[in-house]
């Protein structure tokens, strides 16, 4: 085995290979960095490149792209709010808050060394435990996979701030979202009020660039001050502070690294719930977490090794038993086959050289692309205190466009437009954003595992050992944390303080008469259907009514009972609520625009516009803004990356 | 007449007979010069579809007249039929867009009201044929299965697996498995082929069929290779007489009617409803699974041009190599006129009766 090791890291090493690394990581900070990109995008457009090539420096092109995304995306979460993959929603719950208190650059520098860390030690893990991968794999199928999800839902109590009930409540919500579009189980599309936009369900990224990045951008437009709420001057702690966090949490980062790698390992679940995972595990564990989501450098840690980790872990159900994980892990196993790699237990084998090269690849890329990440960073924090005027038209390109990714039409700008509503109302009336996505995310995975598990083993399902003891994790999480909220005396009352500071009942009220209503319609709409089709909606409608009744009881009990100044606690700035209902009708201003002009002439309308009079800019800076933002859409989308335009009704 | 006279008219009937014999030419080699062309792929990034359909356009595009700028995109869901019914309803009909699909025929049969166009509108570019492998893991019974025919000794239901009731590769292993009057249970849902390979590896299911690149790429290595399961048969290729040849890339593995042979006697020919279905099923695949299509009106020059580009393309030594090295068999290509006469007649012409026997096939799996 050993010769195996160095066998590998010789592949590696040696030229071109080591230099189309370097390339590889180049593209793939751009496309960690660029919201709605990622690595799927950036495997899918360099793999063609890549047939001439000899496999090792091949490999070392698309290794080097794909395990650097997960690291660069830290960039966006931190800065904007918004997530640059998949990988890194859960980053934005505290390296946003870091930011706007003028620690981004202490954001980078903890996330940036912990992903070369969960990156390296996480390779380093599954090359050591590749004896007892296979069974390992092979242990969890569907009904261990269903119990995983029940597990992953636990972590709702550690998303929710301190209203269990509206984060329970927010996750019912979320599991409801994954039942529309098509039924797999039963034929049946579901909720889907014949909108053939919906026959494939909510398209997952314009729905969480929705909820998490048009709030911020509604809250930066009406603030008129810079992302740092701090001033440059003012602010503690860089890049060297932020590595040091790194060290000094060296055990949760370890621990995180762990999770992502061996729940990565799973093919078809990791992936989207691991940085979730660690997040929830980190809020659990951890001493004093009261300043999670609130810029605490934990909760950048723990998702930031979780999810450099999980990319070694998918890479061996690929090579070892050709079952991808991903759709990423799909395009690296076609490229196995097309350099004469045959994926199979050989690769873990008699040809380990090349797993191990495949490893070393991960290891040395995480390494170097931490490195010059960590050289950059400090710069790129500084944007942080650029004016928030001149900010929101570069965030506002980069979530619309992000969301056009899904390539489903307009809708997909609807679809942003109207969870940003969902997002910004929820802001402002308490109720943490999170658990929705979890639940979204959990739910298909978890229905479908359910629905075979049903159908393959009967009810014999419930008896599997493994299943046996993640429902014992599952019942001892709960207990703790009913047990946790009732010490902080947070049910049934209690000012809850989640990823906000507003909790104003005046809004939180009539939502979660909406959430109410809307779960009682799920439920009756439901029941029409065959019982295959409705039993997961119908489910999870049930106590999702009843919780939502409980939060609109609780909000109205805060509102007869104001404080003793007179006021409701949490209430928010009415005029600020204005003025974000202004900015977002000019919002939807661009969709409609689009209808008629089409997109390019649609954004750049809009940053003109907005510099000039919303921001009251010169029409000077306003129009050389906007025309850089035209080249920079056309460029990146017409050559880049080419994406379907809507066709205008003036031009085609 | 003068010389100089025989000599002018000579002239001109030359230069007319070149003009006549290169003019067509000449303008169809223009119609796409400074032009961009986009490939619509109906699956995502990661898929088969996209990954085959990226392969071929790296290599077609050199022989599209003009050389015009190609951009891929995927516009995928709904098993492909979003991609569809955006190339028949929304792409612009001018030669600009082209798609890139594996489509489901007998979606369109059945009448599936999630499609919104017939591929029968469409125009065929050209297309690729696969046959679909059944296999099953070998400890379904003791002793273990050493070749595909001890399934006929079967006692205990197998559980096979598939995507949906109504998906063609459902569809044809419950024909297959009830014409061969092997007891089975059907588990579907599954959502992806990786998804079903892990569920036989892992005996949650343990009979399932692939595509062609999808077993010998993935299943013979791991799981044939190792011993875990035999491949049972083919879909083969249903010929006008009634009976069936196999796919030429399969010499190893028999065809389903030379499998149905070895449990009821050589000359046993199978009948009725079941037997059609599966002709029907196994004619669409073999014949055509992945199809190059421009939409309905698109320029004649537009398709010539790619109609000709393809036929380039599936002579290419470097694109067959690559196919191989992807797929571990050569294509099994269709050319445009012949596919489109194919896909009208199956689609326009299909047996009501059968259509109608099909979806109660299809609902007794779903209760």
């Amino acid at each position: 085995m050993f010769d195996a090791v160095l066998d590998g890291l010789w592949l590696v090493v040696a030229w071109p290979a080591m230099g189309y690394m370097f390339l590889g990581l180049a593209i793939g900070m751009y496309f960690g960095a660029v919201p709605g990109l990622g690595g799927l995008i950036g495997l899918a457009i360099l793999l063609p490149f890549t047939f001439d090539m000899a496999p090792a420096v091949a490999f070392a092109f698309l290794l080097g792209m794909y395990s650097i995304t997960t690291t660069s995306d830290t960039i966006a979460s931190v800065l904007l709010g918004i997530p640059g993959t998949a990988a890194s929603q859960a980053t934005i719950l505290d390296g946003y808050p870091m930011a706007m208190k003028g620690e981004a650059a202490r954001a980078f520098g903890a996330a940036f060394t912990v992903s070369a860390f969960g990156g390296v030690v996480g390779a380093i893990l599954l090359g050591l435990s590749i004896p007892i991968v296979r069974p390992l794999i092979m242990s969890f199928a569907s009904p261990e996979f269903f119990m995983l999800g029940l597990v992953g839902l636990t972590m709702v109590g550690s998303l929710s701030g301190n209203s269990i009930l509206k984060g329970l409540s927010a996750a019912c919500f979320g599991l409801m979202l994954s039942t529309v579009g098509y039924s797999q189980e039963g034929a049946t599309p579901r909720f889907w009020f014949e909108l053939n936009y919906l026959i494939d369900g909510v398209p997952l990224i314009p729905f969480v660039l929705g909820l998490f990045a048009v709030p911020e951008v509604l809250a930066l437009s009406v603030s008129n001050s810079s992302i740092s709420q701090v001033a440059q001057d003012d602010s503690k702690g860089g890049i060297l502070l932020g590595m040091r966090d790194a060290a000094t949490n060296w055990w949760l980062a370890l621990r995180c690294t762990f999770i992502g790698a061996y729940i990565g390992l799973l093919p078809g679940l990791g992936g989207s719930i691991v940085d979730w995972v660690a997040y929830g595990h980190a809020v659990q564990t951890e001493k004093d977490n009261s300043n999670f989501g609130k810029g605490d450098v934990r909760g950048v840690i723990a998702p930031e090794a979780a999810n450099n980790a999980s990319k070694g872990g998918a890479l061996i159900p690929t090579i070892a038993f050709a079952v991808p994980g991903s759709a990423s892990m799909a395009i690296l196993l076609v490229a196995f086959q097309i350099h004469g790699l045959e994926p199979g237990p050989q690769m873990l084998t008699t040809r380990l050289d090349q797993t191990f090269g495949l490893v070393w690849t991960l290891v040395l890329a995480n390494i170097f692309g931490a490195a010059l990440l960590l050289i950059w960073g400090k710069q790129v924090a500084k944007i942080t205190f650029i004016k928030g005027h001149l900010i929101v038209p570069a965030i506002t390109l980069f979530v619309f466009m992000g969301g056009w990714m899904g390539a489903k039409g307009i809708g997909d700008w609807v679809t942003l437009l109207a969870f940003g509503g969902l997002g910004y109302v929820m802001k402002q009336g308490g109720w943490p954003r999170p658990p929705i996505v979890l639940g979204f995310i959990l739910g298909s995975i978890m229905e479908n595992a359910l629905h075979l598990s049903n159908r393959s083993y009967g009810l014999e399902w419930l008896t599997r050992p493994i299943v046996l003891i993640l429902a014992a994790i599952v019942v001892v999480t709960m207990v703790v944390a009913i047990r946790g909220a009732f010490l902080k005396n947070l049910i049934p009352e209690g000012v809850a303080s989640d990823d906000s500071e507003a909790q104003d009942p005046a809004v939180s009220l009539p939502f979660g008469l909406c959430f109410l209503a809307i779960f009682i319609f799920a439920g009756f709409h439901a029941m029409g259907w065959k019982p295959d089709v409705r039993d997961f909606p119908l489910w999870v409608a049930i106590p999702a009514a009843a919780l939502s009744l409980a939060v609109v009881l609780q909000d109205v009990s805060k509102m007869r009972h104001p404080g003793a100044d007179g006021k409701v606690a949490g209430a928010v700035d009415r005029n600020r609520l204005r003025l974000g209902f202004y900015f977002f009708l000019c919002l939807v201003g661009i969709v409609v625009a689009t209808l008629i002009v089409g997109q390019i002439p649609a954004l750049v309308g809009f940053i003109g516009l907005y510099l000039r009079y919303w921001a009251k800019y010169s029409w000077r800076l306003a129009i050389s803004y906007a025309a850089i933002a035209g080249g920079f859409i056309y460029g990146m989308f017409e050559w880049v990356v080419p994406i379907l335009w809507h066709q205008s009704l003036l031009f085609g | 007449m003068t010389i100089n006279s025989k000599w002018l008219c000579s002239l001109a009937l030359g230069v007319s007979a070149t003009v006549l014999a290169f003019g067509p030419t000449a303008a169809n080699a223009q119609f796409y010069r400074g032009k961009t062309l986009n490939a619509i792929i109906n699956y995502a990034p990661g898929g088969n579809t996209s990954i085959q359909g990226r392969l071929m356009m790296r290599y077609m595009k050199k022989y599209i007249p003009g050389k015009p700028r190609l951009v891929i995109r995927n516009v995928a869901g709904a098993g492909g039929k979003v991609g569809s019914n955006y190339l028949g309803e929304v792409a612009r009909r001018d030669g600009s867009f082209f798609g890139i699909f594996t489509i489901s025929l007998i979606a369109e049969v059945l009448k599936d009201p999630a499609l919104r166009v017939t591929h029968a509108d469409f125009h065929l570019i050209g297309g690729l044929g696969s046959s679909s492998i059944a296999y099953m893991r070998t400890d379904v019974m003791k002793p273990k299965l050493k070749t595909g025919s001890d399934i006929f000794k079967l006692t205990q239901p197998v559980k096979s697996g598939g995507h949906d009731p109504s998906s063609s590769k459902d569809i044809m292993i419950r024909l297959g498995l009830e014409m061969l009057k092997v007891p089975y249970k059907h588990v579907y849902g599954y959502k992806s082929g990786g998804q079903l390979r892990k569920a036989v590896m892992q005996s949650e299911i343990q009979m399932m069929a692939d595509s062609t690149p999808g077993y010998r790429g993935r299943v013979e290595p791991t799981m044939v290779n190792t011993g875990m399961v035999v491949p049972l048969h083919h879909s083969g290729i249903p010929t006008a007489d009634g009976g069936m040849v196999s796919d030429k890339n399969f010499p190893d593995i028999p065809n389903f009617l030379q499998f149905y042979q070895k449990k009821y006697g050589a000359g046993a020919m199978p009948k009725g409803m079941y037997w059609k279905a599966w002709r029907l099923m196994a004619g669409m695949r073999a014949k055509i699974l992945r199809a190059l299509f421009l939409p309905p009106g698109a320029p004649k020059a537009a398709l010539d041009d790619l109609r000709m580009a393809f036929a380039k393309t599936m002579k290419d030594p470097a694109y067959l190599k690559e196919f191989k090295k992807l797929n571990k068999t050569m294509p099994n290509v269709v050319y445009g006129d012949d596919g489109e006469k194919f896909i009208r007649n199956e689609v326009k012409n299909a047996d009501p009766a059968l259509v109608a026997w099909l979806n109660k096939f299809v609902d007794r799996a779903r209760h």
